[in-house]
């Protein structure tokens, strides 16, 4: 029993610290440069479609991970342009992006696609000691994304992004280029995103096609949480991934079938939201 | 230095600005009057170049820089806006926001945000105007006054000094005090350093005191022009006869 409840913590540890990349990219997308992001949905299935077919190809797993974020900030900037070149809608931009990535991943990576045995940069997922290796690689890899968001953000080039999502007639009056520095804000958010995408199909052996529906929602629930434990950019954003998987871990003690998840999900945000502090900032935006 | 040759701008059928056409030279401050939507913010917005003019076209140095962006104009003309938090990022210090500020002429980095704060700008402006800016320098902008917030906003705009400086109603929602503070602070700096401003008011004791030129703005033209270069009378001699009530 003991053990049983040790693999549920290190299985949400895991899940969690997967999707703390996605609760970055979507701070920096909906915090930063305040752009409501649908992308996220299609640039996580994409990270995970291109990681499934580099590693079929027989490419080293580890090298997938920048291959993944390229991807992801491919999506993130063709977003970028439809909202300011074509000045379609941030959340229509989004839209379009993630309906035709779906098309894409199918191509790439069909519907399934299960990854050849020992190819993931976990090993493996069956024994005591290795979910404990995995905490330890992902750990390091949320440390190394989190210090570079922070330096990022505390760049001059994190001054303008924040400008440009607070402030853009003050962005243009120092000379700057409000739409570049979205599309590099998208962008950097979905490589983020991508790079959860990847990890997530290596951690689970294989690429589904419907393995991204729900991240944004995910992503959105872990961003409340954070800011329930610090309002502004820290450590919150990681332990806010990890504390909703916590959470969706419970539902799971109900025994409801899989098919469920999504629901319970979606109702989790909407508890969340409700006792979020500040809750109308959330919803006005 | 700023010229305006033939400026025409629509807006559907509401013909905002017709045919107009002046030039501000080194030193002179103009005072802007009329009353609301005769075509005075469109104006400051076609100098800025947030709004492109249906024809007509502007110079500053004699150079044409009609077809250029508003942020490529950003190092020539510097604006401060009525709405007092939209010269400056509300969710940064002071001193981020001045830091930033001296990215107007240069790219921005990877490097520490708030090492390119300009020291200078303490002795320079925060200790002179005795506001006790300079120890406020990581408070969030959001959290000053609305004057405080256009004084720093100001500074931000001047840190790389314009061609030309544009004030729209940048007092209208400051108390007395503030607004005295930042308009004589605002003419200090324009005289001292010669650069030409421009002020939209739609008060009359401000015009009266600040401006060697002032006109009035009605139906998209310069109705009446007062000033030194016209040969007619002083800006003061104007309010010997005003009707204050018909301008605001």
């Amino acid at each position: 029993m003991h053990l049983e409840i040790f693999h549920i913590i290190l299985h949400v540890i895991l899940q969690g610290l997967i999707y703390s990349f996605v609760v970055m990219g979507v701070y920096l997308s909906s915090r930063i440069i305040r752009f409501d992001d649908l992308t996220t949905e299609g640039s996580f299935g994409f990270g995970g479609a291109i990681t499934a077919l580099l590693i079929v190809s027989g490419l080293s797993s580890w090298l997938t991970l920048p291959f993944a974020m390229i991807g992801g900030a491919l999506a993130g900037i063709v977003t970028g342009l439809l909202h300011t070149k074509m000045k379609m809608n941030n959340l229509i931009s989004g839209l379009v992006v993630t309906t035709a990535l779906f098309s894409v991943c199918l191509k790439l990576a069909k519907s399934n696609l299960p990854l050849p045995d020992s190819s993931s940069i976990f090993v493996s997922i069956t024994s005591y000691e290795i979910p404990l290796l995995s905490i330890a690689i992902l750990g390091t890899l949320v440390g190394i994304a989190y210090l570079g968001l922070r330096v990022l953000l505390l760049s001059e080039i994190g001054l303008i992004l924040k400008t440009v999502g607070s402030n853009p007639q003050m962005a243009i009056s120092i000379g700057k280029n409000v739409d570049g520095y979205k599309i590099l804000g998208l962008a950097i958010a979905n490589s983020l995103t991508a790079l959860a995408g990847c990890l997530f199909v290596q951690w689970n052996g294989f690429f589904s096609i419907t393995g991204n529906v729900g991240t944004l929602v995910i992503g959105l629930a872990g961003l409340i949480l954070a800011e329930m434990i610090k309002p502004t950019f820290g450590l919150g954003l990681i332990l806010g991934a990890i504390l909703y998987q916590a959470i969706f871990a419970i539902t799971i003690e109900f025994e409801l079938e899989p098919m469920w998840n999504n629901l319970i999900k979606a109702a989790l945000i909407v508890i969340l939201i409700q006792i979020k502090p500040n809750k109308q900032l959330l919803i006005q935006r | 230095m700023l010229k305006i040759k033939n400026i025409s701008k629509k807006f559907n059928d509401l013909h905002v600005l017709k045919n107009l056409s002046f030039s501000v030279e080194q030193g002179d401050f103009v005072v802007i009057m009329g009353p609301n939507g005769t075509g005075k913010s469109t104006l400051f917005d076609i100098i800025s170049g947030r709004t492109a003019p249906d024809q007509g076209s502007v110079y500053i140095d004699g150079i044409d820089i009609t077809s250029l962006s508003e942020q490529k104009r950003a190092c020539l003309v510097a604006r401060l806006f009525q709405n007092t938090y939209l010269g400056s990022c509300s969710n940064l210090t002071i001193r981020e926001n001045l830091a930033m500020a001296t990215l107007k002429q240069r790219q921005a980095g990877f490097k520490l945000g708030i090492r390119s704060f300009p020291q200078k700008v303490i002795s320079d402006f925060l200790v002179p105007l005795k506001l006790n800016l300079e120890n406020l320098l990581d408070v969030h902008m959001g959290a000053l006054s609305g004057g405080q917030r256009q004084i720093i906003s100001f500074i931000m705009s001047i840190l790389n000094p314009p061609k030309i400086l544009l004030l729209d109603e940048p007092t209208a929602a400051l108390d007395p005090n503030s607004a005295t503070k930042l308009l004589m602070f605002a003419k200090n700096y324009a005289q001292e350093n010669g650069i030409p401003t421009m002020l939209i008011t739609h008060d009359p004791m401000i015009a009266k005191h600040l401006g060697n030129r002032l006109w009035i703005l009605e139906d998209g033209i310069i109705k009446q022009e007062f000033g030194p270069e016209k040969n007619t009378m002083n800006p003061q001699d104007f309010f010997h006869h005003i009707n204050y009530e018909a301008l605001c």
